[in-house]
């Protein structure tokens, strides 16, 4: 363990330090011991990697710009991982390629080729030398009137957090006079260590055989393995989340079928993975961003991610296997949903009858859609079953917050796995959500009344709270305060309750909370202000000065957020 | 290349006994595709020259098919004979009859390119 924390310590340097010269990789689906940064020979490859993954661009001139991914320490909880093909390819790659569709005229990114992968394409021609750097490798090409830039780069992996990620880059320019249809279509012939025929998920779903998904339909991500019931390579292909561009479909097929046709192929429904002409299964995945106009100087960018997966499994006579992002980040009302996939085998070598398949859930994350509980009669040896769950963030809970699957049978023993999540939870905002935030002068001959709760959101603990909420009396008056939920409990009223509204211009609100349950809820209301209309005109709502002090009677950092109400002669 | 129709290209094996009219014709190939050059073959750059001998029935069916000149790659033999196996003939004629007969299909994979047939 400790040797293997050096060398990961030996290839960061090394990533830091210097470039070292590409290597080969070696027959079987085994890559060789990686170089540790960008380099490039004169007649060689070019080569990226770092101490968890490599990226091999050919250099040309025939196939130019094709790349292939392999595992240099892979994932380090996996040890078996390391130097692993994730694509087919070695110091030449030629089977994965990318397709422009321009105004319908397919078009392959790069150099031309001889070979059987995009050989009846159209190709435009590469019009600068590639940049390298430690971590990306940039090719730029002319497609028709379409400059078209290839970045490979290091990212972190949506369910691993590591930089055992590749982020693909196209930034597609129209350099023409004219708008042209240009759309995107990403080839990667996925292998897994010796395993062309690598068994695929798209989320939580098993792809048995060639298949389109669209729409949405497309998954957040999809996983590739060496094995699906003794995994020692798993790679994943995120399609979702931060600065990621979904496709607008995804194609699994044989990579024969993908790859002789440049653009879309006609699938056969149920047809296998069978490279056509030939008795190997050979998996394949394309990823299709539709032709939309480009205007004259526009820029198009389609990002799209491929790198090492992250899968917890649990072995034993019902082996789990549970896959989830590896963090998620609560954001008030723009919170993003996310997926978490698990498998069930029964490795137990007979029936299991009565199977229970679980999923537990802590306060910070809550159950959007899916079962939490799945029951099954029977699974039958070496059957497989998956689930699939998605959670939001609520704001409730922070940190690293597990997620326990649970499998139970009448005859064979219980087994569970934890998996963590990384949920980032805000400060919390407190906020004047005003009903109206235009109210006439008058309503029925009487001043207008407007109210403004006061709301904190998520509900943040805190044992006391001073808010002083200024306006204009010029153009709105408060006249009342009521108490707000955070200061009730089960019924009964906090002691410590008080507001002054005696200064112009000025809502203060005292409060504790004491001894009081911690707020469960998503937010939580202070208390609403009542506003009677003054005059005419605007007048600001700002959150002064707002002081919540937690348990330890440490301040609470809170984001504020204003409003503003205006007053207007006519009735609306 | 299939001899064309009308004149001898394979080798008859079937008689009869009897000799009624007609002509005497080799097989024709019917269909079938040229062989897939096989994707680990290709990226090895592994090329060569399969001929492969087929045995057609007088039904135009492949009866047997068999390697009788290696490219000194197995896959390649491979996609060959599994090639050659699927084609489909208008079987040989001899004085107006269809009879068995044999036909040697030359391949040439090279380049990323499959010809011959």
């Amino acid at each position: 363990m400790f040797a293997r924390l050096a060398a990961l310590l030996i290839a960061v340097t090394c990533s830091l330090a210097s470039p070292v010269v590409a290597q080969e990789p070696t027959p079987a689906g085994q890559l060789s011991r990686p170089p540790a940064a960008g380099s490039a020979t004169a007649s060689g490859p070019l080569t990226i990697a770092n101490e968890f993954i490599r990226v091999v661009v050919n250099r040309g001139p025939n196939e130019a710009g094709r790349f292939s991914i392999g595992t240099t320490g892979g994932d380090p909880s996996r040890p078996q991982s390391a130097n692993k093909h994730l694509i087919f390819g070695g110091s030449s790659p030629w089977t994965s390629y990318t397709t422009l569709s321009i105004d319908g005229t397919s078009y392959v990114f790069g150099g031309p080729t001889t070979r059987r992968a995009g050989k009846a394409a159209r190709y435009g021609k590469l019009i600068s030398a590639p940049q390298i750097t430690p971590t990306s490798v940039t090719h730029l090409c002319q497609l028709g009137e379409i400059e078209v830039a290839q970045e490979l780069a290091f990212m972190r992996g949506p369910s691993t957090r590591m930089f055992d990620t590749v982020q693909i880059t196209y930034r597609l320019t129209n350099r023409g006079a004219a708008t042209h249809r240009v759309g995107l279509r990403i080839l990667l012939d996925t292998m897994l260590g010796t395993n062309d025929g690598a068994p695929v998920r798209a989320g939580s779903e098993a792809i048995t055989a060639a298949c389109a998904l669209a729409g949405k339909a497309v998954p957040d991500y999809w996983q590739a393995f060496d094995s699906i019931a003794k995994p020692t390579v798993i790679s994943q292909g995120s399609l979702r989340g931060g600065e990621l561009t979904p496709p607008d479909k995804i194609l699994f097929a044989d990579w024969g079928t993908l790859a002789d046709e440049a653009w879309e192929p006609a699938l056969t429904p149920g047809q296998g993975f069978t490279r056509l002409g030939e008795t190997d299964p050979d998996t394949a995945t394309a990823l299709f961003w539709n032709p939309e106009p480009l205007p004259p100087g526009a820029t198009r960018i389609v990002r799209t991610a491929y790198g090492i997966g992250g899968v917890s499994l649990q072995p034993g006579k019902l082996a789990l296997g549970l896959t989830a992002p590896s963090e998620s980040t609560f954001l008030h009302e723009r919170t993003q949903p996310i997926t978490v996939a698990g498998y069930l085998e029964n490795a137990g070598g007979f029936d299991a009858r009565d199977v229970t398949l679980r999923l537990a859930l802590p306060a910070g994350l809550e159950l959007v859609a899916g079962q939490p509980t799945m029951q099954f009669a029977r699974l039958a040896p070496n059957e497989t079953i998956q689930g699939s769950w998605t959670l939001r963030p609520n704001g409730k809970a922070s940190g690293e917050l597990p997620v326990t699957l649970t499998a139970t049978s009448a005859n064979i023993e219980q087994n569970s796995l934890t998996r963590r999540i990384q949920v980032h939870v805000p400060s919390p905002r407190l906020s004047t959500l005003v009903e109206r935030v235009s109210v006439p002068l008058e309503t029925n001959g009487l001043p207008t009344v407007v109210l403004v709760p006061v709301t904190l959101s998520p509900a943040t603990s805190f044992v006391s709270a001073r808010i002083v909420l200024t306006y204009d009396p010029e153009v709105i008056r408060a006249f009342d305060l009521s108490r707000g939920r955070a200061f009730v409990d089960q019924g009964a009223l906090l002691p410590g309750w008080s507001y002054d509204l005696s200064q112009p211009g000025r809502v203060i609100i005292t409060a504790t909370r004491g001894e009081a349950p911690p707020l469960t809820q998503a937010e939580a209301n202070l208390g609403v202000v009542r506003f009677r209309s003054v005059a005419p005109g605007v007048s600001a709502l700002k959150l002064e000065e707002v002081e919540l002090i937690n348990g330890k009677g440490e301040r609470i950092p809170v984001e504020c957020l204003d409003a503003a109400i205006t007053v207007i002669r006519a009735k609306e | 290349m299939p001899a064309p129709p009308g004149r001898p290209g394979g080798t008859g094996t079937q008689g009869t006994g009897e000799e009624p009219a007609g002509p005497t014709t080799g097989p024709v190939r019917l269909g079938g595709a040229l062989p897939t050059y096989p994707k680990l073959a290709e990226d090895a750059g592994e090329e060569g020259t399969v001929v492969v001998t087929v045995t057609i029935s007088p039904s135009g069916e492949v009866q047997s098919a068999s390697i009788t000149r290696s490219s000194g790659h197995d896959s390649l033999d491979a996609a060959a004979l599994r090639a050659a196996r699927s084609w489909k003939f208008k079987p040989a004629l001899q004085r107006g009859k269809p009879v068995a007969s044999t036909q040697s299909i030359r391949f040439h994979f090279a380049g990323g390119s499959v010809s011959g047939g």
